[in-house]
């Protein structure tokens, strides 16, 4: 029996929902590789000068990282519940759980905000008002803005994409049952998740011990 | 509403039972990754802190996106760029470390002019 979700060139459900996963885990690999050059420049300046960056790290607000970082993985829970969701044909649960997922992420990024003007107070901006002595500090701080604000761009996208999602599922607007899109959805989502759960410990974790 | 939400089959375990112990799990491994940051462990706390970050993304990977029940193209495809991540993990770390006093890296430009060592800093391992 014919989907409406179905698309040219499939000519069965199950193989165009595997070809959609294949295709976003293809786009995923991309992803680790991009961030992955971004954790490999932080490791090779990390081991040139280990306590430079470890005194840097003890700057960041340890608080909003943590807080953050739970609210990242409430935010996956809700996701697979709403995949989950999904597969049952449960609408109202579907679009109540991708609902919490976009506030979750909203949540995170007014958060993210907050720390940002924390930072920007304490001086802790690369550049000539910079407020620690060790010159390699500097490094530190240069990967925690870029990593942070390209993980906060992927987090946007994704909190956009959720809500299209549920607009369109409230809506009946599409085949949410059968279709690839909330999969993949939530395949991006929970990268973006995974992504933070390594910067957490890379950002806010080191030199804290005594 | 389909068929099984209909005849009331679907409980609220079935939907957030598995997801909602993940996340306890989750909860759980950042908080003691929390906890052991701030425990003096010779040197060991970053090891210990991306063993959990690791454990925490397999929890994920594996059961939130599927990866555990899903076709082997699938893992496939996420393997390409684990090892290609590797690949560019292992070459950048046969090099810098290995690199003779004349040609390693000066990453700091001010250093020289600040009075530090004159040599450009050599490479100590965490």
């Amino acid at each position: 029996m014919s989907s409406p979700a179905l698309h040219e060139p499939f000519e069965a459900i199950d193989r165009q929902r595997l070809s959609a996963a294949l295709g976003m885990w293809v786009f995923l690999a991309s992803e680790i590789l991009f961030f992955g050059s971004l954790f490999l420049g932080f490791t090779v300046y990390r081991s040139l000068h280990p306590q430079a960056i470890l005194e840097a790290g003890r700057e960041t607000n340890v608080v909003f990282g943590s807080v953050n970082t739970a609210i990242l993985l409430i935010s996956s829970v809700t996701m697979a519940v709403a995949d989950k969701a999904a597969e049952r044909g449960l609408r109202r649960m579907v679009v109540g759980c991708l609902a919490a997922t976009a506030a979750l992420g909203l949540a995170f990024l007014v958060l993210k905000g907050l720390e940002y003007r924390e930072d920007i107070h304490e001086h802790l901006v690369p550049g000539p008002d910079f407020k620690l002595k060790t010159p390699a500090a500097q490094l530190f701080f240069g990967f925690y803005w870029s990593m942070t604000a390209i993980h906060a761009v992927h987090l946007t996208i994704g909190i956009a994409a959720v809500c299209l999602f549920a607009w369109r599922v409230s809506r009946r607007a599409f085949d949410f049952t059968a279709s690839a899109a909330l999969p993949s959805l939530g395949l991006y989502w929970h990268l973006v998740d995974i992504i933070w759960i390594f910067l957490y410990p890379l950002l806010y974790l080191g030199g804290r011990a005594p | 509403m389909s068929r099984n939400a209909r005849d009331g089959s679907i409980t609220a375990w079935h939907l957030w039972g598995s997801s909602a112990l993940v996340g306890v799990a989750l909860m759980l491994l950042l908080g003691l990754t929390l906890w052991l940051a701030y425990e003096p462990l010779a040197g060991w706390n970053a090891v210990a802190s991306y063993t959990i970050a690791l454990a925490k993304a397999l929890l994920v990977v594996l059961i939130f996106m599927k990866l555990a029940r899903s076709p082997w193209l699938l893992s496939l495809a996420a393997l390409a760029g684990l090892v290609w991540l590797g690949t560019l993990f292992a070459i950048t770390f046969t090099d810098y470390p290995f690199r003779q006093v004349g040609e390693r890296i000066q990453t700091i430009p001010s250093e020289r002019s600040q009075g530090a060592d004159a040599r450009p800093p050599g490479w100590t391992f965490p």
